[in-house]
């Protein structure tokens, strides 16, 4: 079969792959939005951290805002028909990001407690700005959405 | 037989238009469901199985099932063993509309 192909028929067949191609990967969504989604979510959680000062409405925002963008932007996600390819490296990118900024996050949070730092906007907001870095970078880093 | 002629390069498997266009569909793609796969390379759920049943025994595609809500889709994806093999396969198919000569 493969002693008669021809150039054309070679070349045929190259476009037909590129245009499949082409069209699936038009349909892909990375993890872009799920990684600004994410980012955003844990910002604002730690500002309400900060900035509330009844302890049992701190909890409930804190923990709605935890959930309730995680729990939409992973179900929007598992509802795409195409993925796009993971993150760009370092492999496991998403984990590793994750990661850094949960640290960071934990951080944040221990020594706003322990220095008393509650309603604070010069320590809260700057510590918000960080913890969204690692997943902005990531979804920076994406192709698309 | 065996030569230093590109067409030796190319992979028996992928010179079916369908499997080819599968494996295309794919290679851009970290997953893609499997309607989505039959919509764009326009063939029926039957031809689809069988085509990816092949490219799954070969090693070149991956079939996970999952649920999404009540419904149960399937995700194909292809392999580091497919993405090489299309890779070479495409290599081929330049070397030959390249190539002046035809044997």
């Amino acid at each position: 079969m493969a002693d008669g192909m021809s150039p054309e028929q070679a070349r045929a067949a190259l476009d037909r792959a590129a245009q499949v191609s082409r069209r699936v990967e038009s349909r892909a969504r990375s993890m872009k939005a799920y990684s600004l989604v994410n980012a955003a979510a844990w910002a604002v959680s730690i500002l309400a951290f900060g900035f509330i000062e009844s302890i049992p409405v701190r909890l409930v925002v804190w923990l709605a805002l935890l959930v309730l963008p995680l729990v939409g932007v992973v179900s929007w996600y598992r509802r795409q028909p195409v993925t796009a390819v993971s993150p760009p490296r370092p492999r496991g990118g998403w984990v590793i990001y994750s990661w850094t900024m949960m640290v960071v996050y934990a951080i944040a949070v221990i020594v706003g407690q322990v220095a008393d730092l509650y309603g604070e906007p010069l320590y809260w907001v700057p510590a918000a700005v960080v913890v969204a870095a690692p997943l902005t970078i990531l979804a920076l880093r994406l192709p698309r959405a | 037989m065996t030569g230093n002629h590109p067409r030796h390069e190319l992979d028996e498997l992928l010179m079916h238009p369908v499997r080819l266009s599968v494996v295309a569909a794919l290679a851009g793609v970290e997953r893609a469901e499997f309607a989505l796969v039959r919509d764009t390379v326009e063939v029926t759920d039957p031809m689809l199985s069988k085509q990816v049943a092949l490219l799954e025994g070969a090693g070149y595609v991956g079939v996970h099932k999952g649920r999404v809500g009540r419904r149960t889709r399937t995700w194909l994806g292809l392999t580091a063993d497919g993405r090489e093999a299309y890779g070479r396969h495409l290599a081929a198919l330049r070397a030959i509309a390249g190539d002046a000569f035809t044997a």
